[in-house]
């Protein structure tokens, strides 16, 4: 009972600490831009150069996730006809196509960031423009696509799975046709998602607000980072209370 | 207290993979791979089902073992 005490002491002591910490730090930097104070926007002007100068290359991050992901979305397939019968199959099989998903997962932020990019270099230049939405097109077509054919060879490995990828109904519908070890297994991926998304946008905001206090950040970019901190924090608030009481 | 199970060598004497299994009881193949493995610890329901299958008391299935101290 005194260990246990003494534990939860620990943690008063722990975050006073961080508290101190954090307040040093945020002085240490805030004097320090403040002692320089045309540094900043200088920084974040070289870096917006950067940005632009880079221009439709940002594409080539997104080309290279859709072909990892579809090397091994291939690989996966190559899987299928033994997976059936060899539990053993059916493993290497899942893994492979689960793997594919998170390389075509992760190209679809990519591509329209890239696109963001891309557009903002291309200016005036309608030959640039039109490059971009070309490559961003491409890149749609293609990872729609392959999310398409991946769901597939899931499905004929796992026949109970539902759910179209073109219908809106798609992640729902998916849910649905999981059984309840998968259920949890999506809320420990919910929820590790949720604290990771969460401390991303807290950091941003506060690296905003101190880029915000010497110009170097525009408020509509602090806008944007906090509406979205909010809208995550109440979807998972206001969604816990309905589960609890059945209504908001 | 982990949970551990005779899942595998049950279905394997049952001549069953686990696709077979799972459409037995109404669970995918992962979930039954996953509790093989002692990863999921099934619930009351499918642990019930489970043991049904094989015509055991659920006991019989899954068991109770200590946790060596270090």
């Amino acid at each position: 009972m005194k260990e246990r005490k003494r534990g939860q002491g620990m943690v008063y002591v722990k975050f006073a600490l961080i508290i101190i910490a954090a307040a040093l730090v945020g002085g240490v930097v805030g004097y320090g831009a403040a002692a320089n104070e045309a540094f900043l926007p200088a920084v974040m002007e070289a870096l917006d150069r950067f940005l632009v100068w880079v221009g439709p290359w940002w594409f080539a991050p997104v080309y290279l996730a859709l072909i990892l992901g579809t090397v091994f979305y291939l690989r996966g397939r190559a899987l299928l006809p033994q997976a059936e019968e060899d539990d053993g199959a059916f493993q290497r099989a899942d893994r492979q196509l689960s793997v594919g998903l998170v390389f075509t997962g992760a190209a679809v932020p990519g591509m329209l960031t890239a696109m963001g990019l891309a557009f903002a270099a291309a200016g005036e230049e309608p030959a640039w423009m039109l490059a971009a939405a070309g490559l961003l097109v491409a890149a749609m077509v293609w990872a729609v696509a392959l999310q398409a054919r991946i769901v597939s060879a899931t499905k004929a490995i796992c026949p109970e799975k539902r759910g179209n990828v073109f219908d809106t109904r798609f992640q729902k519908d998916w849910y649905n046709s999981c059984d309840e070890a998968e259920r949890q297994q999506i809320g420990q991926c919910s929820y590790h998602a949720f604290r990771t998304t969460a401390n991303a946008l807290a950091a941003a905001t506060v690296v905003l607000c101190l880029l915000a206090m010497f110009g170097a950040a525009t408020p509509f970019s602090v806008l944007v980072v906090g509406a979205l901190w909010l809208v995550q924090q109440l979807s998972y608030l206001l969604t816990s209370l309905k589960t609890q009481t059945g209504q908001f | 207290m982990p949970l551990n199970n005779r899942l595998k060598e049950l279905r394997a004497a049952r001549g069953l993979n686990q696709q077979e299994l799972g459409s037995l009881v109404g669970a995918s193949r992962q979930t039954i791979s996953l509790i093989e493995r002692g990863d999921y610890n099934p619930s009351v329901t499918l642990a019930l089902r489970i043991a049904g299958v094989f015509g055991r008391p659920v006991e019989e299935v899954f068991y109770l073992t200590e946790e060596e101290s270090i």
